[in-house]
């Protein structure tokens, strides 16, 4: 068999993954009252020093637990977001950092799970804006919506700038007001309406 | 056999003649005849429970060293067992989608030829086969067949062949073999800058977003999420154009057998008007662009890894079905 390569530098084949960027890869979820974003970091091997030395801050070469939850600390501070120019406090629920070795080979991804409580609107449309100002200088990134499975709500609009480092949302809900919210509404207006038509009855008797 | 060229070995494996007139019937005798030349001990490493989720979940794009597989791993397999291996996958795919199997394979071979010390990661024998259930024309089981670069989850429900999730990918996306060139992913490239420079200046603006896409996102690891679909959508192209897309498409739909195929195309042109169509980067043939297609029910994206070298050398795909991978509706019915 003769086999050969067309084009193609050595140095490139040998790189079987992710290499010289950090990949920030954000998806977001939107329900009404809060908001989810799920981030995926993968760094690159050639840029794994670089982000190992942001994470492993006394350099012994082992991520305690201490170092791992500053670290996602960190990254979540350097997060912004925002419902209609409101700034919104972000959560960390929970981080998934993988093994060093596999993280030093480009292939696996360190896990946030975060979360922002929206405050209660009764307005139906809404603006949000997302911004990852975590390691610029190596960073690759990726933000996207995910589409609610219950249909709301429905997201009119999506711009984002060109690295995918910022995404801005028009979002509305179909329903003007949650469920409960409703629920307690037409609970108080019909025991308003009974009462007043009770208070009539009684004085037209009396 | 080891050392032979798999796409040589494509004219010895039996049952490609017979493609057409596939079956279920055929599917299952090639799964039987496969486990038949199977010790017993090889045999409790290549079936698992239909219900085996952790084994059902376990593809990557990542080599078998970095991302262990589980079942039967193709360079531990004697060269009859082997041809029966693929002679099964032959059975279940279409000869596009078997040939594609092999060239994906045998790029992963140059690979480890050509990088010394590391290429212990690569390569045609690093390739792995499990079943999970029993071959069966009526029961539900399954097909998976991967390593770098491929993942095919294949389930089998009755007459249906799910093929989603999937995965395809080739480095190098380009080589030469015996004096012919090889490109695994060359005609989904070809005929997605071909529909993408055949629309219109208006139409292209809808399609092209205007931010770099730098890998897919929905690729091994995201099942069970859809995102915001984007780009320009089907009902927007003309019938030429429309007729393009569809093309495209059948690059995915078009690995597994002609029946499975076309039963999948079927439900997915009942979609079409809601099928978006998204670009991003250079359009001129032989750019390294990103593009995917996303409909109600479909996901295929198509990303360029940048790894500092020559980005068209390097491709990733993803074929999901947010309604039904892993054949989840059918087999539920």
């Amino acid at each position: 068999m003769k086999a050969s390569l067309l084009a193609l530098g050595f140095a490139t084949l040998l790189a079987a993954h992710r290499n010289d960027e950090y990949l920030q890869a954000t998806l977001i979820s939107i329900e009404r009252g809060q908001i989810w974003l799920e981030l995926n970091l993968t760094p690159g091997q050639a840029v794994w020093p670089v982000v190992l030395a942001m994470i492993d801050t006394d350099g012994d070469g082992h991520l305690s637990e201490i170092e791992k939850h500053a670290y996602a600390i960190k990254v979540v501070q350097s997060l912004s977001l925002e419902v209609d120019r409101v700034k919104l406090e972000l959560r960390l629920l929970d981080s998934q950092f993988p093994a060093i070795k596999d993280m030093a080979a480009g292939q696996e991804s360190i896990r946030l799970r975060i979360r922002s409580d929206l405050p209660a609107s009764w307005a139906a449309d809404h603006q949000l804006r997302f911004l990852n100002h975590n390691s610029p200088a190596i960073g690759a990134y990726l933000v996207n919506c995910l589409l609610p499975i219950d249909g709301e709500p429905v997201i009119a609009a999506q711009k984002r700038d060109y690295a995918q480092s910022e995404i801005q949302v028009g979002y509305s809900f179909k329903t003007r007001w949650p469920p409960i919210q409703r629920t307690v509404w037409w609970i108080g207006a019909v025991g308003i309406a009974l009462l007043g038509g009770g208070a009539i009855w009684f004085r037209q008797r009396v | 056999m080891k050392n032979a060229s798999l796409i040589g070995c494509l004219l010895l494996v039996g049952g490609l003649a017979n493609l057409n007139a596939q079956s279920s019937a055929k599917i299952v005798s090639s799964a039987d005849a496969f486990l038949a030349a199977l010790d017993p001990a090889q045999k409790a490493k290549v079936l698992f429970e239909f219900n085996d989720e952790k084994q059902r979940l376990r593809w990557s794009n990542l080599p078998a060293t970095m991302s262990p597989r589980a079942g039967l791993k193709m360079g531990d397999l004697t060269e009859s067992q082997r041809k029966a291996a693929l002679g099964l996958l032959a059975a279940t795919l279409s000869k596009q989608g078997y040939e594609k199997t092999l060239a994906i394979m045998e790029g992963d071979e140059l690979l480890k030829s050509g990088s010394g010390q590391s290429g212990n990661m690569f390569g045609r024998d690093l390739y792995f086969i499990s079943i999970l259930g029993n071959p069966s024309s009526k029961d539900p089981w399954m097909l998976q067949f991967g390593g770098h670069h491929l993942a095919l989850n294949l389930t089998f429900a009755g007459k249906d062949g799910i093929l989603t999730p999937s995965h395809t990918a080739a480095q190098p996306a380009k080589y030469t073999i015996n004096g012919k060139t090889v490109r695994p992913l060359g005609s989904e490239t070809d005929k997605a800058f071909a529909l993408i420079n055949a629309l219109d200046e208006t139409q292209r603006k809808q399609a092209i977003l205007d931010y770099k896409v730098a890998d897919l996102v929905l690729g091994p690891g995201k099942d069970g999420k859809t995102i915001q679909p984007e780009g320009i959508k089907a009902a927007a192209l003309n019938a030429a154009q429309r007729a393009m897309l569809i093309d495209l498409i059948r690059e995915w739909t078009g690995i597994v057998n002609d029946e499975a195929a076309a039963r999948r195309m079927t439900q997915i042109q009942a979609g079409m008007s809601e099928t978006w169509f998204a670009w991003s980067g250079p359009i001129t043939p032989g750019s390294a662009a990103y593009f995917r297609i996303q409909g109600p029910q479909l996901v295929i994206e198509y990303a360029p890894q940048a790894l500092g070298g020559d980005l068209t050398m390097h491709i990733h795909t993803i074929y999901r079905d947010p309604t039904n991978d892993y054949g989840r509706t059918s087999t539920s019915r």
